[in-house]
């Protein structure tokens, strides 16, 4: 086996670094220039042998002289077959052949980590998906009332930025009463607050904590005061039943555990972030039923006929049709068949109730 | 080729003289101004799946940018997105250097770029992420930092602890182990510096005399709430 004698190395003497062409004679002597004229030579015996760096492949050869610490690395892998090759004692013998076995099996690991990384990861996301899929609602459900009413204020306050807000008494007495009807029989001890919006498009949402967001389109479209009632126990059910909560904890852990991943620390920052965009969240089409059937309770409860639900999401979609673009309300909840056929099979309430409201003077008003 | 460095300072820009023939690669975007004699050209370093797994790993972007000087000499201005200082690394081949993710500014064709994995350690808590770069070969290579450049020296057997996400580029011989600010956990953590990295010598450590997020928590006390 012909051995390679020369070797590159980096030669630190204290902080000064150069590069460095040096030979392993057969008596263990480690020679190589420095510049023009200087020439070092050191002896293997007195030298520290280890391997440094990241991922601990390059070999370290150090010793002290009166002028500080010196080594000499080398990352050429052949460096170790050459210094076997010396009549050495045994100790520094198994040392070197151990040192060899930890680099050979470093650099193997080195090729596999990127793929195996990623491999890790896909694991791990999809694996904190399914986790975080599931027990949102738990954690969703763990944080305290004041915070979801926090986080709340804060995206309706966000929300009406640069938007505004409708404050006609006629407008507003209208949609109070709607919200106060529902309230009675809603079963659930939340204040509303309530802001109509003037904006043609056709929505209406809750952000956690029983803030409520109406716009002017909706009245607009709305045949009648139950119509709207409707749209609105509908929006309620889903901040009753803390959907919204339960979407923000499972996208900001997403986001958080992206942000561990890839060394974003920013992403902790996420909630606050998510929160200013509740009223584009959408929700996924189990919480949209049970929301259908929370909306359908209440409005039984509050003698309201869920056909009146069932008509406007009908009108709705009759306008659809005609214009080809879908409603920012149904945007973020997707209407389909299944649902509008739900919510027209559902009972009539015993007693109806009636708004005593004139909807064409809240229309005019706006 | 001359790589020199313009505009010192925060606002730092790099300057590369190109002889007919000559090209490098750039962070993608980095491109200000240039002679009508030099082609820009996208690349996807290392194929697809290496190009992947830097956009994706290592937020770098994945297209590499090239520029050649196809139609005589040339020079091309650079610089990187963030205020901050450039530094320019003349890599002999002797070692190889890793780079933090939006480290990277420029090099010579010859310098590699590669993608490295941190183990579980590094990856949760220097600050860098899982994924960092691996620049090998000859030639120059330069940096760019978020505020300004600061280079140390580290002899045989020498320490030095750094604030994670200060560290920029270190040479690959220096290795770092992440370890509590003070002796004990609540201390480290109340006086603000939490984990710190503590660098092996021998190497070259280059750090940022500013980091990122600590500048995006202190802005942020500024932006109304609304």
């Amino acid at each position: 086996m012909s051995l390679v004698s020369h070797f590159n190395g980096l030669y630190y003497a204290g902080r000064e670094k150069f590069t460095v062409q040096f030979s392993v004679s057969t008596h263990g002597l480690i020679e190589f220039e420095l510049g023009e004229r200087e020439r070092v030579a050191i002896a293997l015996q007195g030298t520290v042998l280890e391997l440094i760096g990241d991922p601990g492949v390059t070999l370290q050869i150090s010793w002290s002289g009166h002028d500080g610490r010196h080594a000499l690395l080398c990352g050429e892998p052949e460096i170790f077959d050459k210094l076997l090759s010396l009549n050495i004692p045994p100790p520094a013998r198994e040392h070197i052949s151990e040192l060899q076995a930890r680099q050979h099996g470093r650099l193997k690991g080195e090729r596999h980590r990127v793929p195996v990384y990623l491999a890790l990861i896909a694991a791990f996301f999809v694996g904190a998906y399914f986790t975080l899929h599931y027990s949102a609602p738990l954690i969703a459900d763990m944080i305290p009332y004041e915070w979801e009413q926090k986080i709340g204020a804060m995206a309706f306050e966000n929300y009406q930025v640069g938007k505004k807000t409708v404050s006609d008494k006629t407008v507003t007495d209208a949609v109070d009463a709607i919200i106060k009807r529902i309230d009675q029989f809603d079963g659930a001890d939340i204040e509303y607050q309530v802001a109509v919006v003037d904006a043609d498009m056709i929505n209406a949402f809750a952000f956690p904590g029983g803030y409520v967001v109406v716009t002017t389109g909706l009245i607009e479209n709305a045949d009648n005061p139950e119509q709207v009632a409707g749209v609105l126990a509908h929006e309620l059910t889903h901040v009753l039943q803390r959907h919204s909560m339960r979407k923000l904890v499972r996208q900001a852990g997403m986001g958080v555990l992206i942000g561990i991943v890839f060394g974003d620390v920013s992403a902790l920052s996420q909630l606050i972030e998510l929160s200013a965009q509740l009223d584009s969240l959408s929700f996924d089409r189990d919480q949209e039923r049970s929301a259908d059937d929370g909306a359908i309770e209440i409005m039984t409860a509050a003698g309201l006929s869920p056909r009146h639900l069932a008509a406007f999401f009908e009108k709705i979609q009759k306008a659809d049709e005609l214009t080809g673009n879908i409603p920012e309300l149904f945007q973020t909840h997707p209407l389909t068949d299944e649902r509008s056929k739900r919510v027209s099979a559902a009972a009539e309430p015993e007693q109806v109730f009636q708004f005593d409201l004139d909807w064409e003077l809240v229309k005019q008003a706006i | 080729m001359k790589f020199d460095i313009t505009n010192p300072g925060a606002f730092s820009t790099l300057l590369v003289n190109l002889e007919s023939g000559e090209a490098i690669k750039a962070e993608s975007g980095a491109m200000i101004t240039m002679s009508e004699t030099l082609d820009v050209d996208s690349k996807m370093e290392r194929g697809l799946l290496g190009g992947l797994s830097r956009k994706l790993l290592t937020g770098e972007s994945l297209f590499f940018q090239t520029v050649t000087a196809a139609r005589g000499p040339g020079q091309v201005m650079m610089a990187s997105a963030y205020p901050g200082e450039i530094a320019v690394l003349e890599l002999d081949g002797s070692e190889e250097y890793i780079l933090q993710k939006d480290g990277f500014l420029a090099a010579e064709q010859s310098v590699q770029v590669s993608t490295k994995a941190q183990n579980l350690t590094k990856g949760l808590f220097s600050g860098e992420g899982f994924f960092v770069m691996r620049v090998s070969g000859k030639g120059k290579l330069a940096i760019s930092t978020y505020g300004g450049i600061q280079k140390l020296t580290l002899a045989p057997g020498e320490t030095r602890i750094i604030d994670n996400s200060h560290m920029v580029a270190w040479s690959a011989n220096a290795n770092y182990k992440i370890e509590k600010a003070s002796k004990g956990w609540i201390s480290s953590f109340t006086s603000g510096e939490g984990l710190v990295c503590r660098f092996h010598g021998p190497g070259d450590v280059y750090i940022q005399t500013r980091n990122s997020p600590g500048f995006g928590s202190w802005v942020r006390q500024f932006i109304p709430t609304r």
